[in-house]
C-alpha cells in the first residue's frame, strides 16, 4: 500500500512517533536484540516499508540496507526472505540500485543455493525490476549458474508463480551466417538451390529458411524452455531475406509457460524482422 | 525443491509478540509482500455453503469492476484443506488498487456467518498480465516519487510530536 505524507500525519498518534524515527527504531532493535522472533517481525516490517518509496528516503538515512544484506547472510530462511523481499521493493531506487550492484554476489548468491520457494520468487521478481530498469549490467547478473538455477526452477516448479517469473526474460543470441555455414547446410540437406550458392552474388544471396528455423530450435531446446523440450507445432513467415555475414538478432520468447508452451521468435537484420513465428512446445514429460 | 503449490494461501497465525511500541491497532501475521505476491486476482475461502455466490459478487463489485467471480471449491479441495461447510471463489479485478483494497476491507471480516480468508492469487495470471503488473509497479514507484517531492516542497516539513 502506498501512503502520502498528509496520512502518515494524520495516522500518527499525538503521543506517538513518526516513521523517519519508527523505521530508526526498527533498525536500532535489529542490532539490539537476540530474540529470533523480534528479528523476523522487525526484519519484516522494514521489508513491508520498502514497498512505499515514501519511506525510501527514512529507510536509507537509518541505513537499513544494511540489514537487509546481513539478513541475506543469516543461516535462517525467514530472515533471508525478508531480506531478499525488502531488496525486491526497494530496488526501483537509484541509490538501493547503486548498493545492490555493490552487494550482487551476495543476492544472486542466494538464489543460486536457496531450495526456499518464496526467496526464490521474490529474487526473480527483483531480478526482473533491474534487467528492465537498466539498472544492473546482464553479464553481471546473468552468470551461467543463475542461469542454469533459473531454467531448473522453470523446468522442475509445480508453483505457477515461479514458472511465470522465470519465463519472462527472453533469450536473445546473435549469429553470423557464412558461405561455409551455408555450403555445409546444402551438403547435409540436399538443398542445393541456386539461391543460397555462390551462382549468386552475395546481395542476392539468402541463408536457408530451414536453417534460421533451426538457429531458433536450438535456442529452444537449449536455452527457453531448454533441454527436453518437443516442438509440437510451428507456424512461420519469411519476411525478407536473410544475408550472409550480417548480424542476425535471433530472440526467443515464450507468451505462456504449462505443459503446452507457447513462444515466438524472431531473426533481425539491421533492425529488419526477416523471419518470425511461433511454436507450440511439449515442456514437461514427467 | 518442491513446496505445495497452496502454502501461500494458508493463513497464518497473528503476531501477538511484538514490542508495544511496534504493536499496530490491528492484530497482523507477520508476512511479506513484494510486487510479486500482489494480483489482480483473489481467492475467497471461508464463504459459508450457502449459494452465496451472488451476494458476494454484489459484495465485490462496491470496490470496483469485477472482471470474473467463480466458485472453485472443487478444484481447491484437492490441492488443501478447506473449513467445513465453505466455499472458495476465484475473483478477477480489473485494477490491482482494487484487489488490494477489496482484499484489506474484507480479509478476516464476517460474511453471513462465516469469517472470509482472502489472499493473492498470482499464479492465475497470464505471462503477458505479470510483465504489465512489473511495469506498472515501476510507473506507479515513479509517479509516487514525483507526487511526494512536491507534496514535501508544499507543506511544512513533519515535526516530532513527542512531548
Amino acid at each position: 500500500m502506498f501512503s502520502s505524507h498528509r496520512h502518515l500525519k494524520r495516522r500518527t498518534p499525538d503521543q506517538g512517533i513518526d516513521r523517519r524515527e519508527y523505521i530508526g527504531h526498527l533498525v536500532d532493535e535489529y542490532y539490539t536484540t537476540t530474540n529470533v522472533e523480534a528479528l523476523e517481525q522487525v526484519t519484516a516490517n522494514l521489508a513491508n516499508f520498502a514497498y512505499d518509496p515514501i519511506n525510501w528516503p527514512h529507510l536509507h538515512e537509518a541505513e537499513a540496507f544494511d540489514v537487509f544484506i546481513a539478513s541475506l547472510k543469516v543461516q535462517n530462511q525467514n530472515l533471508q526472505l525478508h531480506g531478499i523481499a525488502a531488496i525486491c521493493n526497494i530496488c526501483l531506487d537509484k541509490a538501493a540500485a547503486e548498493l545492490i550492484r555493490e552487494h550482487l554476489s551476495i543476492i544472486s548468491g542466494l538464489f543460486v543455493r536457496t531450495d526456499h520457494p518464496v526467496i526464490v520468487l521474490h529474487s526473480l521478481a527483483l531480478f526482473y525490476q533491474l534487467l528492465n530498469a537498466g539498472q544492473v549490467d546482464k553479464e553481471l547478473l546473468l552468470t551461467p549458474p543463475l542461469l542454469k538455477g533459473v531454467q531448473e526452477w522453470r523446468q522442475k516448479s509445480h508453483d505457477q508463480r515461479i514458472v511465470k517469473l522465470s519465463s519472462l526474460q527472453q533469450v536473445q543470441v546473435v549469429k553470423r551466417f557464412t558461405q561455409n555455414d551455408l555450403e555445409q547446410f546444402a551438403q547435409f540437406t540436399g538443398d542445393h538451390n541456386y539461391i543460397h550458392t555462390l551462382d549468386l552474388p552475395v546481395e542476392e544471396r539468402r541463408v536457408h529458411g530451414a536453417l534460421l528455423n533451426a538457429v531458433v530450435a536450438g535456442i529452444m531446446g537449449t536455452k527457453l524452455p531448454g533441454p527436453g523440450t518437443v516442438v509440437l507445432e510451428q507456424s512461420f513467415k519469411f519476411l525478407k531475406p536473410c544475408r550472409i555475414e550480417t548480424d542476425t538478432v535471433v530472440t526467443v520468447r515464450l507468451l505462456q509457460s504449462r505443459k503446452i508452451s507457447t513462444a515466438e521468435y524472431d531473426c533481425r537484420q539491421n533492425d529488419e524482422i526477416v523471419f518470425a513465428g511461433n511454436a507450440k512446445l511439449l515442456t514437461r514429460i514427467t | 525443491m518442491e513446496s505445495a503449490t497452496t502454502d501461500h494461501h494458508k493463513q497464518l497465525q497473528y503476531c501477538t509478540t511484538r514490542l508495544p511500541y511496534r504493536q499496530g491497532r490491528e492484530l497482523k501475521a507477520v508476512k511479506v509482500y513484494t510486487v510479486a505476491s500482489e494480483s489482480r486476482y483473489l481467492l475467497i475461502f471461508g464463504v459459508p455453503k450457502i449459494n452465496l455466490q451472488g451476494n458476494l459478487k454484489t459484495k465485490l463489485q462496491c470496490f470496483g469492476k469485477l472482471q470474473s467471480c467463480a466458485c472453485i471449491t472443487p478444484e481447491m479441495a484437492a490441492k488443501m484443506e478447506l473449513e467445513a461447510f465453505t466455499d472458495v471463489f476465484a475473483v478477477q479485478f480489473e485494477r490491482l488498487e482494487v484487489a488490494r483494497r477489496a482484499k484489506r476491507q474484507l480479509d478476516a471480516k464476517q460474511f453471513y456467518g462465516g469469517t472470509l480468508h482472502i489472499s493473492y492469487a498470482p499464479e492465475r495470471e497470464t505471462l503477458q498480465e505479470l510483465r504489465e503488473k512489473l511495469m506498472k509497479r515501476s510507473q506507479e514507484v515513479a509517479h509516487r516519487t514525483r507526487r511526494n517531492r512536491t507534496d514535501q516542497t508544499d507543506s511544512t516539513p513533519a515535526k516530532k510530536r513527542m512531548k
